[in-house]
């Protein structure tokens, strides 16, 4: 992607980020979890700041850093390199509220030209799955890499 | 020049491997959010047009 983010870091697996937001409220520690769900190769996605004195972390601050299209940049680059490594997994994404939801959707609006030459993308409506398609509010969305799947 | 032109091309990023990272890898960080998609993953279940095709 062209568009500017973070650099990240990653553990040995490519399961967890971490970059570093720079903004008017200063260096905010974000992590982003791969986290394995119930079923095989389905993964969600999770991510929120970190308290770098404690190393704890919470997915429901609000940082205001002003950088929130380079955070999700970055956590779009970060979905790149953990399906390089696992190009069978399934990522499932949600926010921890509906407004996150919506910039979920926004930002995925946003790169969708360039993300769909690459990925698979249903949203979540109801009970069911569907193509996502822009302007169109969704619970959740399931990401896939093309290829072998597709 | 155009190894930094290649680089900023590229989808995949680098990534610098952090060992320090590795401990996150043992706990369920955002233990809410995980449980959400399990209970989503039950009640919607997978997607038809995906698990179709991946049988195919």
């Amino acid at each position: 992607m062209q568009l500017p983010k973070y650099p990240l870091a990653s553990s040995d697996a490519l399961t967890t980020f971490e970059f570093i937001s720079e903004g008017p409220n200063g260096l905010i520690h974000k992590l982003i979890q791969y986290q394995r769900t119930n079923l095989k190769n389905i993964y969600n996605l999770a991510f929120g700041d970190k308290n770098k004195e404690t190393g704890e972390v919470d997915d429901t601050a609000i940082s205001n850093n002003r950088d929130s299209e380079k955070v999700l940049a970055t956590v779009v680059a970060s979905v790149y390199a953990f399906t390089d490594r696992y190009p069978d997994a399934w990522i499932y994404a949600t926010g921890s509220t509906r407004s996150r939801t919506r910039l979920y959707r926004m930002g995925i609006t946003k790169y969708l030209t360039e993300v769909k030459s690459d990925f698979e993308i249903l949203g979540e409506k109801g009970d069911d799955w569907e193509i996502f398609r822009e302007n169109i509010e969704y619970d959740g969305f399931l990401v896939r890499k093309k290829g072998k799947n597709g | 020049m155009k190894i930094i032109k290649e680089l900023k091309k590229r989808k995949t990023p680098i990534v610098k491997i952090d060992e320090s990272l590795n401990r996150y890898d043992k706990e369920v960080l955002f233990p809410e959010k995980l449980e959400k998609a399990n209970e989503m993953l039950k009640k919607v279940g997978l997607p038809k047009q995906w698990v179709a095709k991946s049988n195919s």
